[in-house]
């Protein structure tokens, strides 16, 4: 049958071909639909009869947006007809029934979520502690059917529903507009994720696609495959052996494949998001931003400002900024402070909702431990870099170094890449323990025999494969540097004349075609974040 | 005005691509048909480097295939000329692509077609890529940028590297097959259906075949491991619908006796020299009955034949 | 604009011109951290309640922003 697992397939592009061609041809209302119909049947593609739970999910916030708005149209129309006094009361019992129904709507689509994702995690977790109990006892582990992007467009639903309950945005009466929210074909497996102030309006508006915005598209479209095809998916030979097979590697193996996945996860994520943003930029849809060159980040906290962004934003603003604004966090912050000084008096309250978020997060990546203690590692440095900054800058000043000068910058973010590069290794193991035998053989196995010797050239990449990937690397280092400038860059191609533009696509056609890993001997890499 | 503009752009632009990638699959291209100048499936496509219209039958088919039949036996038994096209794994649109090759230099008059690969999953982006790496090498090829030299650049393509057993993959290897793997022939009405996508590849291969005034003959060759009464079933309404010969050795125990204890190399998969041997006879005896063929036994130009029989003999010693 | 205000920023994080700077957020002067901080101070000293609509870099990118955003919540309140 015809599926598609990925966005770099043969599938994707032919349906893009598809609704761009259709999109053209008919009329401005007719185009919604057209993108409706071409989000739902990629939807069908990847998931099968499981659409129903996006539909069921739409049909759930298209609802709940409405009862919340009426519930705060009812309140404000009592709220003029009552003397001044009363006005508290009856304000603070509206706030609860609204707070009851956002905690049921979160109930309900978190809630599916959770059972869907963590239930076979649970249950086993719930088996290996009756077995440490000693008591004899086993759960069945039920296989259920996870529709593919469930993660995303869940968080989507419940960041329209807090916007609506917060007044951010009126409540949306069209049900069309809200599920071409919901569903946009190109971001609906992977992201990002969007608010609804982000792109409903513009899938509504359903404009005509602008040349330039198909040209601009389409480059980073190409960008993104490149990122794909010759980066992530050769250096899939060496990592999946090594992290497979760990104990046939040398340290200095596992090394490298740590920092090899590094650049495998950000080429596959990214690039897709390239694929994304591009595929929505011809349809005349900005979205919001996934990546800004997080390996320019000086702190892990900035990292995380600049990687998977669209995640991080949603966990500050529906998950820290709350939590830590709430009631008892707040009197927490205030006593604190006058306690524990400026600096200390915020960290403690900060580091509760601080937790949560990460906790969260690692959920949010997968049922496992592996990925909690991803969470929990990089809350760890977060917390630890916050709580050491003013020593760091005592320190500092005592040693006069600048802060802002150039080589201190690249210790920071050399520093930061390597502390990522750990965390990724943990992401990436199989299984927590899995995890730190692979750490600790870095240490313990310190050969570089097969550096020297040649013997990583054995692994699956040969030498080639390593200088390919490493012009590619630096391409995108380059590119990178030129937009930490300030550069756009495709708009600046835009400006030139057109045979310049046409060499710039040819070349990049070319170096995708010939350098990419595909075809014989090579089995492309399954998206990872699809999986999430 | 401004969209017709616009039109031609993007017409020239497609032009400017096509021709580079023109340029690239010259490069790209392997120069000959060996292992060295980087041919893909180097035995299944050794008849390139045959002289023109020399082979007179041809079997196409995956890896069931090419441990089955031995051309070079058949040329000493009666001096007919085959060519075993079988590789691993191959899908029926890599066959059809196999066959349209074999017609830019040969005019065989007879062509088998071995039906394990009609259960064998071909996706879409398997057969748009075969087609496209057909028109344009460069896909297939690319990866030989690892191994381009100055050759590759001006250089004509040149098929000279002959394969020496035409195609059959030598083994003696043994490894018995499961008694219960014995009964695997068990009489039944189903009909194990193909999917649509390799119906219309045998289909297709039909039409060609019959474009080229040779005879399409499908067969499965003995193996537990892959074949069963349901496929025999749907294989035999495909050839019924096609007007072609089924011959399905499967069922075929007296005629050819495989003993499933010495002789298949891996528990009933595939056939070793000794199983081949006997299907190969079975296939020449066809051969000869069809009164398709002429011996080249005594023709000079197929002299060569004669040597890479005794190289194959030395081999097998 | 009231004194307090910068006060209680120069308070939070020295090393900032308040009266000029207009990218509090955008350029990471103010990390989370300090707006949890922030905004607690501001709740106490001008006696408002920031809902967790209003924390949005918007608001607070420019002490002017900050107190733009004050004056409303005291205004509503």
């Amino acid at each position: 049958m015809f599926t598609i697992s990925t966005y770099f397939s043969m599938a994707y592009v032919l349906l893009l071909l598809g609704a761009i061609l259709l999109y053209e041809v008919f009329p401005k209302r007719a185009r919604r639909w057209v993108l409706l119909l071409f989000s739902y049947l990629f939807f069908f593609l990847i998931s099968r009869k499981l659409v129903i739970y996006l539909m069921l999910s739409t049909l759930s916030v298209h609802h709940i947006g409405l009862w919340l708005s009426d519930v705060q149209a009812e309140c404000k129309l009592k709220m003029k007809e009552i003397p001044k006094e009363e006005k508290k009361a009856l304000s603070a019992s509206y706030q609860k029934r609204l707070r009851g129904i956002m905690c049921f709507a979160v109930f309900l689509h978190v809630g599916t979520l959770f059972v869907l994702k963590y239930t076979p995690f649970t249950i086993g977790n719930i088996n290996a502690l009756f077995d440490l109990a000693g008591i004899s006892l086993t759960l069945p582990t039920p296989r259920l059917l996870v529709p593919i992007g469930i993660s995303f467009y869940t968080l989507q639903a419940v960041s329209y529903l807090f916007d609506v309950y917060r007044q951010k945005i009126p409540a949306d009466r069209n049900l069309l507009r809200l599920a071409m929210f919901m569903s946009f074909f190109p971001q609906i497996m992977e992201g990002p994720i969007c608010r609804y102030s982000d792109t409903a309006e513009s899938l509504w508006q359903a404009e005509r696609i602008k040349y330039s915005a198909l040209i601009q598209g389409g480059q980073r479209i190409l960008y993104g495959v490149m990122k794909k095809l010759v980066i992530a998916d050769r250096l899939n030979i060496l990592i999946k052996d090594v992290f497979a097979s760990y104990n046939d590697y040398e340290g200095i193996v596992i090394a490298i494949s740590a920092v090899f996945y590094t650049i495998q996860l950000y080429c596959d994520f990214s690039g897709t998001m390239d694929v994304v943003i591009g595929s929505a930029q011809i349809f005349g849809v900005k979205l919001p931003e996934n990546f800004r060159r997080p390996f320019f980040s000086a702190t892990i906290s900035e990292f995380w400002q600049r990687w998977h962004i669209t995640l991080g934003t949603f966990f500050k603003d529906y998950v820290f900024y709350p939590l830590s604004m709430s009631k008892p966090l707040k009197k927490l912050t205030t006593k604190a402070r006058k306690k524990l000084g400026n600096h200390f008096g915020p960290l403690l309250s900060g580091a509760i909702a601080l937790f949560c978020v990460w906790l969260f997060n690692g959920l949010w990546h997968g049922a496992g431990w592996n990925y909690i203690f991803f969470g929990m590692y990089h809350f760890v440095l977060i917390l630890i870099g916050s709580t050491i900054e003013p020593l760091v800058i005592k320190v500092t000043q005592k040693l006069h170094i600048k802060r802002t000068c150039l080589p201190y910058k690249c210790f920071q973010i050399v520093r930061t890449t390597i502390l990522v590069m750990i965390g990724e290794l943990f992401f990436r193991a199989e299984g927590l323990r899995t995890g730190f035998a692979m750490f600790l053989k870095i240490f313990t196995d310190r050969s570089f025999a097969p550096v020297s010797d040649g013997a990583i050239f054995t692994y699956g990449m040969d030498k080639p494969d390593f200088i390919i990937i490493g012009v590619a690397v630096l391409i995108l280092f380059v590119i990178g540097l030129i937009q930490e400038k300030g550069v756009h860059i495709r708009e600046a191609i835009a400006r030139r004349n057109i045979v310049l533009q046409f060499a710039i696509f040819y070349a990049l056609i070319l170096f995708i075609i010939i350098f990419g890993a595909y075809g014989t001997g090579y089995i492309p890499l399954d998206p990872i974040y699809a999986n999430f | 005005m401004k969209y017709l503009k616009r039109i031609f752009t993007a017409l020239v632009f497609l032009a400017g691509l096509v021709f580079l990638l023109v340029v690239a699959s010259q490069i790209f291209i392997p120069k000959s048909n060996s292992e060295e100048a980087g041919m893909e499936e180097v035995n299944a496509n050794g008849f390139l480097a045959e002289k023109e219209n020399s082979i007179d039958a041809f079997f196409i088919g995956d890896s069931v295939l090419y441990s089955s039949v031995i051309p070079l036996q058949i040329w000493n038994d009666t001096g007919y000329t085959c060519y075993n096209c079988g590789s691993s794994g191959q899908r029926l649109s890599y066959s059809f692509t196999m066959l349209q090759r074999v017609f830019e230099n040969q005019s065989p008059k007879i062509v088998f077609l071995e039906m394990d690969a009609a259960y064998r999953a071909q996706e879409s982006g398997y057969i748009l890529y075969t087609a496209i790496g057909e028109a344009l090498p460069v896909f297939q090829y690319h990866d030989r940028w690892k191994d381009l030299n100055a050759d590759d650049f001006y250089s004509e393509v040149e098929h000279d590297f002959i394969v020496n057993d035409k195609g059959y993959e030598y083994s003696t290897r043994v490894e018995a097959c499961d008694d219960d793997g014995l009964n695997y022939m068990a009489h039944s009405l189903t009909e194990e259906r193909m999917s649509i996508r390799n119906k219309l590849c045998v289909q297709l291969m039909k039409w060609y075949c019959d474009k080229h005034d040779a005879k399409l003959v499908l067969i499965s060759v003995p193996s537990p491991a892959n074949w069963s009464y349901a496929r025999h079933n749907a294989i035999s309404s495909l050839a019924d619908s096609l007007d072609c010969d089924y011959i399905d050795m499967n069922l075929l125990t007296e005629e050819i006796p495989i003993d499933w204890e010495t002789e298949t190399r891996d528990k009933g998969d595939h056939l070793n020299y000794p199983g081949a041997q006997k299907v190969t006879a079975y296939l020449t005896e066809y051969l000869v009955d069809s009164g398709l063929l002429e011996s080249h036994k005594d023709d000079p130009d197929y002299a060569s034949w004669d040597e890479c029989y005794e190289k194959f003999m030395e081999e097998v010693g | 604009m009231d004194e307090k205000l910068f006060e209680i920023l120069e308070d939070i994080q020295p090393e900032v011109d308040y009266h000029t700077c207009t990218t509090l957020i955008d350029d990471h002067y103010l990390n989370s951290l300090a707006i949890i901080s922030l905004v607690a101070e501001l709740e106490e000293a001008f006696d408002v309640t920031i809902p967790t609509v209003e924390i949005i870099p918007e608001n607070f990118n420019s002490a002017e922003n900050m107190w733009k955003m004050i004056v409303r919540l005291q205004e509503e309140g």
